[in-house]
């Protein structure tokens, strides 16, 4: 099950957002311990404080399992602001048609539910959830700064990184920028990879987010 | 609670500087019963002045600053060491303070500051703040609040640490470019002629970090070599933010 939390709908869902973010302390600083901000067992950063629109994934128990980041391209993005040598030499896109995705984070049981190409249905899902919002937002891409890893699990998925440029060693991974592609295509395929029958967001979500 | 957080939100967005920070704060803070509050961020190391944006009396922080209090006292210290948030004040656990540290408790406390409820954020990079809700006395109201909002005051404590880090001017403009504090550092220290690897050592951080952030910098400042970064840098007058 998917949720999509917009900035005026913060107060209704604070007790999820805490799960969130408690949910990227595990993944970020735990599992990839990365040199990120943390109070306790939550991890925020500056790019929360500008209002995104956050996806949640649910496992069946009800659990928040998945995250995801959305901020528009013409505000402040991780990739303008924080992985600019990233841009290798070029301007960061400024688009009403292009959001950034981050902090794209999954903390999943060994024994979840697979689907095609051994990629975790939860994976699908909120892939699937980020192409419904795209569409949903009439965007054309969306851009994002991963690594080479969640490259490769993107390859896998049929939803494929666009690279801007080369990956460039950081901390102790590879990262690496590049544009997704917002499609009626490329929702098919990821809808098919996750064997997912209609639409992952909530119609009555869906249609808020217009 | 829903609709303060809200408020607390979309107030702290529309914040143009600390003043409307600490109001947003106040308001909210007010509304969950909470009478007072203090926010401190320390600087990097044990270099540079620490920062307060709080309701305490006046007379108390400016006291505090000018003693430089931080550094001795044992909600700060607990803070540093420990990222879980705490209550403190009698009957939480003040065994173990030197008679400065009870001094101190006693001078806030005459201010009116005798128990607390302290919320640590540490930024993975040695700089670390903290929120406290403080009241006066044994007040019921107080303690219901903590225990009922621990979790949503420590989202609150977050946004405003965010927010407040951006409102003191964390970044550095060079030639209407804004730096991060250690682009800017790092490139200072190139200006001297210190390599990425002598720079990382006299940072505590890895050559291919400090190599990063050099990079970030020339490529924000849209320049090829760092020799152009350090003459842009040389050139412009930075200005705090």
């Amino acid at each position: 099950m998917m949720q999509l939390i917009t900035s005026d709908r913060y107060g209704e869902f604070v007790e999820e957002l805490a799960e969130m973010y408690r949910l990227r302390y595990r993944v970020f600083k735990e599992r990839l311990d990365w040199d990120v901000q943390a109070s306790s067992d939550m991890e925020v950063d500056d790019f929360d404080a500008f209002h995104p629109t956050y996806l949640l994934q649910r496992g069946s128990g009800g659990q928040v399992q998945g995250c995801v980041r959305l901020l528009p391209s013409t505000g402040p993005t991780m990739l303008r602001d924080t992985f600019a040598t990233l841009l290798a030499g070029q301007a960061a896109p400024a688009s009403p048609t292009i959001w950034e995705s981050s902090r794209f984070a999954l903390d999943l049981r060994r024994d979840a539910p697979k689907g095609a190409r051994g990629i975790a249905r939860a994976t699908y899902e909120l892939f699937a959830g980020m192409i419904e919002f795209g569409l949903v937002r009439q965007l054309t891409a969306i851009v994002t700064v991963t690594d080479v890893r969640m490259e490769r699990i993107l390859r896998c998925a049929a939803w494929p990184l666009l690279r801007i440029s080369e990956p460039r060693p950081c901390g102790t991974t590879l990262a690496v920028a590049g544009y997704l592609e917002v499609s009626a295509e490329a929702l098919a395929r990821v809808r098919s990879g996750g064997d997912f029958k209609g639409p992952v967001l909530w119609a009555p979500v869906a249609s808020s987010a217009a | 609670m829903h609709r303060i957080f809200q408020r607390f939100i979309d107030r702290l967005s529309e914040s143009v500087d600390v003043v409307a920070l600490r109001e947003a704060m106040t308001d909210a803070a007010a509304a969950l019963d909470l009478r007072c509050f203090a926010y401190l961020s320390t600087p990097h190391r044990l270099r540079g002045e620490a920062r307060v944006v709080s309701t305490y009396p006046p007379a108390w922080t400016e006291h505090y600053l000018q003693n430089r209090y931080e550094r001795l006292d044992p909600v700060v210290i607990r803070a540093r060491c420990h990222p879980e948030p705490f209550e403190w004040g009698p009957g939480a656990g003040q065994g173990g303070l030197s008679g400065r540290q009870r001094e101190l408790f006693d001078e806030a406390a005459e201010f009116g500051i005798r128990r607390g409820f302290t919320i640590p954020i540490h930024d993975g990079r040695g700089q670390i703040a903290a929120v406290t809700f403080a009241t006066d006395g044994r007040h019921p109201a107080f303690r219901r609040s903590i225990e009922k909002h621990a979790p949503v005051l420590q989202l609150m404590a977050m946004y405003f640490h965010a927010q407040a880090r951006r409102a003191f001017g964390g970044d550095r403009i060079v030639d209407g470019v804004a730096l991060t504090p250690r682009e800017f550092e790092c490139l200072q220290w190139a200006c001297q002629g210190k390599s990425a690897w002598e720079i990382g050592c006299i940072l505590g951080i890895s050559r291919r970090t400090a190599g990063f952030h050099l990079d970030n910098a020339k490529a924000k400042l849209g320049v090829r070599s760092i020799c152009q970064a350090v003459a842009r840098l040389s050139a412009a007058k930075p200005t705090l933010h």
